[in-house]
C-alpha cells in the first residue's frame, strides 16, 4: 500500500527542467502552452537543477554540450529520469553522418535515459505520450519492487 | 553602509539555463548589482549544418535548412532556393512567388511571437506568456495545413513550392489576420506599453544607431536603433515591390532610440506590417504552376558561385552556394544576423542590473542555434 501510493504521487508530480540545444525546445515549449499544457499531468517546469526529477533533453549533444550536460544531470536528486526529446537526442537524427565537423553523441552515451520521444521536432502530442509513458514506468517499477518485497 | 567599497565579484549564468535564449555560456563581472564586464560563450548548439549540406545531393539538403533556425526556418529555404535558382536558371512562377510570401511573412509572425514569448517569460507576465503562446498555435497550424509540419517545414524548394495551397487556405489566413489585428491591442495593454514595463525597459541597453551600423545590426534590431533597415521594399525579392509597406501606418527610423523598449515595440509594429501584407498577398495569387522544375537527385547544378539574401525576421540573411558541376554542392555558407546581434549585446548589456540581463537579451531576439550552426 505504501509504496502504491509512493508511485502514484511520484509519478504525478514530476518537476522537469529542459536542456534547450535545438529546436524540439520550441515543441516543448508549446507543450508548456495553454493548449497542450503539460502541467494538468503533473509535470511543471523549473528553472533549477537542484528542483527538477525530469530531465528534458530537447536536440542536439555536442561533445561541448555533454560536460555540462553530465553536470546537471549530477545536480539533480534522486530518484531521478531523463526524456530524451527527439531525433537528435536518440540518436543524433540528421547529424549522424561521418565526414561533416559535428561531433555529437546521442545523450544515452552520456547519462542513462528513461523514454525515447521519437520526431525531428517530435509533436507536442508525442512530448505528452512519452511524459505519460514515464509515469506508466515509474509505477510499473515500483509495483514491481513491491511485489517482490512481499 | 559605503557603497563605492564594493567589489567586482563574478557571476556565472548557463550555458543551460532556461531564462537563456539558448546554449549560452554568460560569464560576467558584477559591481554591486550592475554588469561590469561581460563576455559570451557559444558553440554549445555547433552541428556543422553548413559541413554537413555538402555531403547530400542538391535534392536532399533542404531539411539541413530548417535546423539553422528552427523558429524562422522559411528565411533559410528562401535564401537557399533563390541561390540555387540563380545557379539554374530557373525561373519561378508567379503563384510559387506569392505562396513564398506568405509562408515567409507567417514565419515572421511566428518569430516575432515567439521572441515577445521570451521577452513575456523575463518579466515573469505568465498570462501574456500563453496569450501569446496560444496565438502562435494558430501559426504553426497553418504551416502544418501548408506543408504537414509544424517545424521543419521542407516547403520552399528550388523552383517554387513543394505543394500548392489547398481550399480554404487563404481563408484561414486572413481570419489569421483578423484575429492577430485585434489581439495586438491586448499585448500592448497587457505588456508593451504597461506602465510598469515602459519604466522598467525605457533607456535600458541602449543601442546607439553609429553602434548598431558599427556592428552591421540588420533587420528589426537595427530598425529600432534607427536605421532604415526595411530591404524588402527595393531588392526586389518575391513580389514585395508590388506590395504597400506603410500600412496600417508608415514606419519611421526615427521614432526609434534603440533602447529595449523600441526592440519590443518594432517586433508589434512588424507584425502589424505583415499582417497587411499577408491580406495583399492573398489578394494576389493567381492560377497556374507551383513548381517550375523540380531538381532530382541525380541531376547536377552548373558550375558556379550565387548568393542571395533575405530579409529575414531577425535580420538579413545571406546564402552563399557554391558548385562545382557535381551532385552535391560544393560549399555552402550562411552569413546570419544572430551573430551581430549576439555582439552588440554583449555590449550593451554592460552596465545592466542583473534583474534586468534577462530581459535585456530578450529584447534582441538571439537565435543561438542559428549563430552556432
Amino acid at each position: 500500500m505504501g509504496s502504491a501510493l509512493t508511485a502514484w504521487s511520484q509519478s504525478q508530480s514530476l518537476s522537469f527542467y529542459s536542456i534547450n540545444t535545438g529546436c524540439c525546445a520550441d515543441e516543448v515549449q508549446s507543450s508548456v502552452g495553454a493548449r497542450y499544457d503539460i502541467e494538468r499531468f503533473g509535470a511543471l517546469e523549473q528553472t533549477e537543477p537542484e528542483a527538477a526529477n525530469l530531465l528534458l533533453i530537447n536536440g542536439m549533444v555536442t561533445e561541448q554540450a555533454a560536460l555540462e550536460i553530465q553536470k546537471i544531470y549530477d545536480r539533480m536528486p534522486r530518484p531521478k529520469y531523463v526524456i530524451a526529446v527527439g531525433a537528435c537526442a536518440s540518436n543524433r537524427g540528421l547529424f549522424c553522418q561521418k565526414g561533416t565537423d559535428a561531433t555529437a553523441r546521442p545523450v544515452d552515451r552520456i547519462i542513462p535515459v528513461d523514454i525515447y520521444v521519437p520526431g525531428c521536432p517530435p509533436r507536442p502530442e508525442a512530448i505528452l505520450n512519452g511524459l505519460i509513458a514515464l509515469q506508466e514506468k515509474i509505477q510499473s517499477r515500483l509495483e514491481a519492487r513491491d511485489n517482490n518485497a512481499d | 553602509m559605503r557603497t563605492d567599497a564594493f567589489q567586482s565579484v563574478p557571476w556565472e549564468l548557463g550555458p543551460f539555463h532556461p531564462s537563456l535564449p539558448g546554449p549560452l555560456g554568460v560569464s560576467a563581472q558584477v559591481m554591486g548589482d550592475r554588469l561590469s564586464e561581460l563576455s559570451f560563450r557559444t558553440g554549445f548548439a555547433r552541428r556543422g549544418v553548413e559541413a554537413a549540406m555538402t555531403k547530400k545531393n542538391w535534392c536532399s539538403v533542404r531539411p539541413y535548412l530548417d535546423h539553422i533556425d528552427p523558429e524562422g526556418a522559411g528565411f533559410y529555404e528562401l535564401a537557399f532556393a533563390q541561390a540555387l535558382e540563380s545557379l539554374t536558371r530557373t525561373e519561378v512562377p508567379k503563384r510559387a512567388q506569392v505562396i513564398r510570401l506568405i509562408v515567409v511573412e507567417l514565419s515572421r509572425i511566428s518569430t516575432h511571437l515567439a521572441c515577445l514569448v521570451r521577452v513575456a517569460k523575463a518579466l515573469r507576465s505568465q498570462a501574456v506568456y500563453h496569450y501569446l503562446l496560444r496565438d502562435r498555435e494558430v501559426a504553426l497550424d497553418l504551416f502544418e495545413l501548408l506543408a504537414g509540419a509544424r517545424f521543419s517545414l521542407n516547403f520552399i524548394q528550388p523552383g517554387g513550392v513543394r505543394h500548392d495551397i489547398t481550399a480554404g487556405f487563404v481563408e484561414r489566413v486572413l481570419e489569421y489576420c483578423a484575429l492577430l489585428e485585434y489581439r495586438v491591442h491586448e499585448y500592448n495593454e497587457l505588456l508593451v506599453f504597461h506602465p510598469t514595463v515602459v519604466e522598467r525597459t525605457r533607456g535600458l541597453a541602449r543601442v546607439s544607431s553609429e553602434l548598431a551600423k558599427s556592428f552591421g545590426l540588420t533587420g528589426p534590431n537595427a530598425f529600432a536603433s534607427g536605421i532604415d533597415s526595411n530591404r524588402r521594399r527595393t531588392s526586389g525579392e518575391l513580389i514585395y515591390s508590388e506590395l504597400d509597406f506603410d500600412r496600417p501606418q508608415a514606419l519611421r527610423p526615427a521614432d526609434y532610440s534603440g533602447d529595449t523598449h523600441d526592440r519590443i515595440v518594432i517586433r508589434i509594429h512588424e507584425i502589424l506590417q505583415s499582417v497587411e501584407l499577408l491580406r495583399q498577398a492573398c489578394e494576389r495569387i493567381v492560377p497556374g504552376d507551383f513548381l517550375a522544375a523540380s531538381l532530382g537527385p541525380k541531376d547536377p547544378v552548373p558550375a558556379g558561385r550565387a548568393q542571395s539574401s533575405v530579409s529575414g525576421a531577425r535580420g538579413e540573411i545571406t546564402c552563399h552556394l557554391e558548385s562545382k558541376g557535381g551532385l552535391a554542392p560544393a560549399g555552402v555558407a550562411f552569413d546570419v544576423p544572430s551573430t551581430t546581434s549576439l555582439r552588440a549585446a554583449e555590449l550593451a548589456l554592460l552596465g545592466v542590473s542583473i534583474d534586468d540581463f534577462e530581459l535585456a537579451l530578450a529584447s534582441f531576439d538571439v537565435s543561438i542555434s542559428e549563430h552556432d550552426r
